[in-house]
């Protein structure tokens, strides 16, 4: 494999396609990197030769005498292939195929034609369909986009080249310092992995922002993931949050597990910040890439107005930001500075006629405290207010709290002096904002990350189970042309599994039903048992609580009969006769492997609720205990499981068994979906 | 209302939940079918009268949770079960005045809680949401202020999270939204019409069938000033 340090630190550049017209992208590409000052070889490529910008202009890739790391191709598409097996037989790295027309228009034979030659050849491709490359560390910008980038520690990686190429510009204005950007475009062989790989390791990137639609080889990119956030944050974007498909799937956990739930899940359990808007993404880059991971969670707000004060302590708890609640030690920590008529609880309230100097004074407190973790300070231009002074306290207070490893954040909110001082500091990039809940967001994607850290492990639980004797139970549903399993089967690879299920038999008559229920004792439960028909209970085909003799005979009767009703061709092999459990919760545990992230487990709220209300949870297997009892605490309803109306304690433990129990099953055996 | 009344003078803030099913009842909101039994001798006709399987509870004004308590027995089949339920249920009582309420066992496993709240600013507040167990943990609720027209108790469906357990779902029937904005719309007009009601909670809602049955029921009071 080629290292992608050819892709961000070449130490030579061949631009195929560089043109003399000064309207095509051919010209701006060489011309962006030509002026961003890149201090290696360049040899821009073009039949008619002569030269561009002051560079020999050569006729072909083969002229060259050099040995060349990089090639941008800018021609039209339907002579990519030719100049990607010229690249190949030069020995080239790796070629960035800028041209787009292929499988973005459903072009996908010539990209999947591009793609195998360069593979089979030893050359790495990025794109096709993309803006470029920017990287920092070289002075490169080999793109079409704005060539005004900001560098810094910041890496962008997008699959969107119109973003990417718009988010030059954007985060110059946002005064976001960039240390690599990319676009993957259509992913025909890198995709955001192999430059995850890459940029875990750099130095100079201090945050990774991806911009996602879709995911492949999601196996893969979790590991990437895992091993990149226990180095640095990484913010995702992944839009397509709807996009759910009109695919039937057969199971529960199937048609939960709507592509963008199990995307969310996964992403939360590498540690990984989801962003929903840009403004966010942001935000949450420039704060976290400048400021020092806290020590704790104990967040103290200082404020000289009660309102703002109120409203970001409801924010917080939007945000998950812990505050500090221990009032006797605040009441040490603030009240020599506090007025009478001030508050030393959380809030810390200075009034409405606090100054800069009372502010100075109760920032120093905080700061000097051992106990607070992080500071919020918000400024009301209130009347007595000195807001002139207010850009060098931020100053002073931002470089003080940053050299002793403590997050600070400012929200200021007032006139023309006020919105000038949250500009030119927001310019020298400090984390000063006029809507505290900006402000709050930021502190919050902190936390969530500094939490994933503190919590984060690599064991991995294992569950020990019989594969031989699923494997054999699986591959007879396959002799059958199954794509599904009956009931007993079903419970014959849960017993394999060592998973309690209810006792249960099947009946093939009437007779044997009455006979099964006396033996297995009521109340009992009574499933339909056919191949043909797989939503039982739509097809009135389950009969609960039967309590004796006569309502089973009933029961049997209206399953048999309605079941004919509904699928007059389904052939009915009989009834499952199974003990009624009760009383309890019902919960839904499941695993299948997904397409894109391969074996994924899920728990939730089960029986009339499950489809309804949506209360499950989800991850990728393998994972830890703890992780495991992360999705059953995550559910909403997770209080019912404690408990509620006098009602006994579950045992979470045997949820936790049992779903890594299935992820098991999933992992270690050929099956879709349980 | 005399029941009403009746509570006031006694003293009491709130009213049994076989009192509270007659309020309802007077507005046209369907409850279960039920009557109270002071002595085991009057049980078993009126046990026949309603109906095998049904449910039993020992109805107090001074008792508001009866299932914390244990006073609550449902699927009773027979007399000697019956007979059994009512012997538990009033030594439980602890000498707490009142009787054993039997009520005909409604079936069905979705469960509603439309509710009146009044809200010292705004007035008479209807509430409806998921009910049972999932009422308090998961706070699937909407508010409506009184009184409420017909698009506004569809609306209050169609706003709690949970809606779709309203429709055809899992071989039930969709919830009768007719029968349901009535209840909605009278439970406000009450609390319209009656200032000394401070609370109503209807908890479960069980729906039967199509049909959404009041099966528990309090009213809250509050004195008149």
């Amino acid at each position: 494999m080629t290292d992608m340090r050819y892709l961000f630190e070449p130490k030579s550049i061949a631009v195929i396609g560089a043109s003399h017209d000064t309207a095509k992208i051919g010209y701006r590409v060489i011309e962006n990197i030509v002026l961003s000052g890149y201090p290696h070889k360049v040899y821009p490529i073009n039949p008619r030769g002569g030269e561009i910008l002051g560079l020999q202009v050569f006729k072909a890739l083969e002229d060259i005498n050099n040995p060349i790391d990089l090639a941008c191709i800018v021609i039209p598409a339907k002579l990519v292939f030719d100049a990607v097996k010229n690249c190949a037989d030069k020995g080239v790295k790796i070629a960035l195929i800028i041209t787009s027309g292929f499988s973005e228009v459903g072009n996908i034979q010539e990209e999947k034609r591009i793609a195998t030659y360069a593979r089979e050849n030893g050359l790495r491709i990025l794109g096709p369909n993309i803006f470029g490359i920017y990287s920092a560390g070289v002075s490169l910008n080999a793109t079409f986009g704005a060539r005004d980038v900001r560098p810094g520690n910041v890496a962008i990686v997008t699959q969107s080249g119109a973003l990417g190429a718009s988010m030059i510009g954007k985060t110059a204005v946002e005064n976001i310092g960039i240390s690599a950007m990319v676009s993957v475009g259509n992913k025909a062989d890198i995709d955001e992995s192999d430059l995850l790989e890459y940029l875990l390791t750099q130095d100079m990137t201090k945050i990774i922002f991806m911009y996602v639609e879709g995911v492949r080889e999601g196996e893969r990119l979790v590991k990437v993931l895992n091993g990149a956030t226990k180095n640095k944050p990484v913010v995702v974007i992944k839009s397509g949050r709807s996009a759910k498909g009109a695919i039937a799937v057969a199971s529960h956990t199937g048609s939960l597990a709507g592509t963008d739930e199990v995307f969310d899940a996964i992403m939360r359990q590498s540690g990984v910040l989801r962003a929903e808007s840009l403004q966010d993404a942001f935000d949450w880059c420039k704060f976290l890439s400048n400021n020092p991971l806290p020590h704790g969670e104990n967040t103290v707000i200082i404020t000289n107005g009660g309102g703002v004060g109120v409203m970001t302590a409801d924010a917080c708890e939007k945000y998950g930001v812990r505050l500090y609640d221990d009032v006797p030690a605040l009441g040490e920590i603030f009240s020599d500075i506090i007025p009478d008529f001030g508050s030393t609880k959380n809030p810390i309230d200075l009034t409405g006629q606090a100054t800069t100097s009372e502010f100075d004074g109760a920032l120093n407190a905080a700061l000097k405290s051992d106990t607070i973790d992080a500071v919020i300070a918000l400024m009301s231009e209130v009347a007595v207010f000195d807001a002139e002074n207010l850009p060098g306290l931020i100053e002073n207070h931002y470089q003080h709290f940053k050299s002793q490893g403590k997050p600070i954040l400012f929200s200021c909110f007032g006139g023309d002096k006020v919105e000038d001082c949250i500009k030119s500091c927001s310019t020298k990039g400090f984390p000063v904002f006029g809507d505290v809940y900006e402000a709050v967001s930021c502190l919050g994607g902190m936390y969530s990350y500094y939490n994933y850290l503190v919590n984060r492990s690599d064991e991995i639980a294992v569950a020990d189970i019989q594969v031989e004797t699923i494997e054999e139970t699986v591959r007879r549903v396959r002799e059958d042309k199954r794509n599904f399993l009956l009931a007993h089967e079903a419970r014959a690879i849960m017993k394999a599994a060592r998973i309690q299920t209810p006792t249960s038999q099947v009946a093939r008559s009437l007779d044997e039903a009455v006979r099964h229920s006396e033996a297995i004792g009521y109340p009992v439960v009574m499933k339909l048992v056919s191949k043909d028909i797989v939503h039982k209970s739509d097809a009135g085909g389950v009969a609960l609580d039967l309590e004796n003799r006569d309502e089973v005979i009933d029961a049997y009767q209206a399953i048999i009969q309605s079941c004919k009703a509904y699928d007059p061709n389904a052939k009915i092999e009989g009834v499952d006769i199974s003990k009624m459990a009760r009383p309890g919760i019902e919960l839904i545990i499941g695993a299948r492997r997904d397409k894109t992230f391969g074996p994924i487990v899920m728990f939730g709220l089960g029986g009339i609720y499950v489809e309804v209300m949506k209360d499950i949870s989800f991850r990728a297997f393998p994972l830890s205990r703890n992780e495991a009892m992360n999705m059953v605490k995550e559910i909403r309803s997770y209080p019912l499981l404690l408990g509620v109306r006098g009602e006994k304690k579950k045992d979470a433990t045997g949820i936790v068994d049992t779903i890594i129990k299935l992820g098991t099953i999933i992992q270690e055996c050929e099956i879709g979906d349980i | 209302m005399d029941i009403l009344n009746k509570a006031l003078k006694q003293g009491r803030t709130t009213l049994s939940e076989y009192e509270s099913k007659i309020v309802l009842a007077s507005h046209q909101i369907p409850v279960t079918r039920e009557t109270m039994v002071e002595t085991s001798s009057d049980l078993i006709p009126a046990a026949h009268e309603i109906g095998y399987p049904v449910v039993m509870k020992g109805c107090s004004p001074e008792i508001s949770h009866k299932t914390e308590r244990g006073l609550v027995r449902i699927d009773v089949r027979n007399d000697t079960e019956a007979l059994n339920a009512f012997n538990d249920i009033t030594s439980g009582m602890n000498g707490n005045t009142g009787a054993v309420l039997v009520q005909e066992m409604v079936k069905g496993r979705r469960e509603l809680v439309i509710g009146l709240i009044r809200d010292p600013q705004f007035g008479p507040c209807v509430m409806f949401g998921l009910g049972g167990i999932f009422t308090e943990i998961l706070r699937d609720v909407s508010f409506r202020l009184a009184p409420l027209e017909k698009r506004d108790a569809l609306e209050m469906m169609n706003e709690i999270k949970a809606h779709k357990i309203l429709d055809a779902v899992r071989g039930m029937e969709p919830v009768d939204r007719d029968i349901l904005s009535e209840m909605l719309i009278n439970v406000g007009k009450i609390g319209l019409t009656n200032d000394t009601i401070k609370e109503i909670d209807i908890n479960p809602v069980i729906i039967s069938g199509s049909h959404p049955i009041a099966a528990d029921a309090l009213v809250v009071l509050q004195p008149t000033t």
